[in-house]
């Protein structure tokens, strides 16, 4: 018998209706479809396992469990959160990531969430950022969730967000876009029955897209922040 | 499993002030949203209003740098918002970056006292969250046709004031005037429609009162 309040509590924080701030951002799309190099279902789902497969699972999911297991030691979540940093993405992609994580954070404390109010007190003081995969592991349980529903619904906001970006670029359609969602959800299954990996094996090399995201805004007006 | 009780209630603490009064300006494409910001700045400024503007337009920053090029404001009190393609989800569904950009300008303004927020262009079903506005303005004009209020659209019905914009053009497009504000009036169950002409500024100084009047009415 599944844990009903917990799958509640799951799909409200995975639904696109939570307001996170995600359909801001493209993480790369947009430039690699106005480079022509994403044109069709087949580059986009190519582009969407290399999101999903080489950046959020070999990095965003360890994130995530060494901030599970940080509890509320925000001695912890400073280190994990200075580990992210120091992984030097490219700056769109870190700066996408930050400012994610901070909405996460604000819109918890709107809702009441009194582990919110901790990092954000934290983060106050200590004039810092936190990172969206570090948000996600140190506030998700606060609502009950347990560690592999923390992977599970970070993993689904966060292909959700690029088909749904994809879909809004005219690159793929609305049934395209479930077909992707199904591929990634097959994909990640296996993934998520795998055992999570340490920090130091921790990666996240998208080479494309990070050079993609790296050049200049030469091709004009934008329609994502990344 | 643990509940987090303080989580599970109704939290209404939307409105927590010290902070600036943020006022949303919305109306399809081309309907002078715009231009009646950078007519309202500088009367603003005139009444000593300390004040912000953030845009969302449909492409990251053309609004943005209109505004900022119009010598008005500030550059630095113009922010431009990324909506994804998506401008009544950033107002509405989901205004989680309107509102950061709004909380960055009062820490970076102490003082302010009202941030502008400009929709990007939309339809008219397009409408503001009530937790990122304490009021709305809806901007429609007379060249999209006098049936537009007739229609109902959310923005006609729901915002604060609904201004018709371009009022000098009702000769050149065949609209009958009288039945636009007689219908939106109508569908508005007497809230405030008014008449402008942001390209000379006709009508603007009775807009800004209403904002003067807002102001003071939410620091009370």
């Amino acid at each position: 018998m599944p844990n009903i309040a917990n799958l509640l509590i799951c799909l409200q924080q995975a639904d696109s209706f939570f307001p996170s701030g995600a359909m801001a951002f493209s993480w790369g799309l947009e430039s690699l479809v106005k480079d022509n190099i994403v044109t069709d279902i087949d580059s986009f789902q190519d582009f969407l396992e290399a999101q999903i497969l080489y950046r959020w699972s070999s990095f965003d999911r360890g994130i995530i469990s060494i901030a599970f297991k940080a509890g509320n030691s925000m001695e912890q979540l400073a280190s994990i959160n200075s580990f992210v940093e120091a992984m030097a993405s490219p700056p769109l992609l870190q700066e996408g990531s930050r400012r994610l994580g901070r909405a996460l954070v604000e819109v918890y404390v709107k809702l009441g969430l009194e582990a919110a109010k901790q990092i954000q007190l934290h983060l106050a003081r200590s004039s810092s950022f936190i990172h969206l995969a570090v948000v996600q592991g140190y506030l998700w349980p606060s609502l009950g969730m347990d560690e592999s529903e923390c992977h599970a619904v970070s993993a689904h906001t966060a292909y959700t967000s690029i088909v749904s970006a994809a879909v809004r670029l005219g690159v793929i359609g609305h049934l395209d876009a479930q077909r992707c969602l199904s591929r990634m959800r097959y994909l990640l299954e296996k993934v998520l029955l795998s055992p999570v990996p340490n920090l130091n094996d921790l990666s996240c090399s998208t080479l494309m897209v990070d050079i993609a995201t790296l050049r200049p805004y030469e091709q004009g007006s934008r329609f994502f922040a990344n | 499993m643990e509940t987090n009780e303080e989580y599970l209630s109704i939290n209404t603490d939307n409105k927590s002030f010290p902070r600036s009064v943020r006022i949303g300006i919305g109306g399809p494409v081309g309907s002078g949203k715009t231009r009646l910001l950078e007519q309202l700045i500088p009367r603003l400024f005139d009444k000593g209003v300390n004040l912000a503007i953030i845009t969302n337009d449909l492409v990251t920053s053309e609004d943005a740098a209109r505004v900022r090029r119009s010598g008005l404001i500030d550059a630095s009190r113009v922010i431009g918002i990324e909506t994804g393609a998506c401008p009544h989800t950033a107002i509405r569904e989901d205004p989680t970056l309107n509102l950061q950009a709004a909380e960055d300008l009062d820490q970076l303004y102490p003082g302010l006292e009202l941030v502008l927020i400009e929709s990007g262009g939309d339809n008219l079903a397009s409408s503001f969250s009530l937790d990122l506005v304490d009021y709305w303005i809806f901007v429609i004009d007379v060249a999209g046709g006098d049936d537009i209020p007739r229609k109902r659209g959310p923005g006609v019905i729901l915002c604060d004031l609904l201004v018709i914009n371009k009022i000098d053009l009702v000769p050149y497009v065949d609209v009958d005037l009288n039945i636009m504000v007689t219908e939106a009036n109508k569908v508005r169950n007497g809230r405030p429609v008014m008449l402008s002409n942001c390209a000379t500024g006709e009508g603007v100084d009775v807009i800004v009162d209403v904002v003067i009047d807002q102001l003071s009415f939410e620091r009370k």
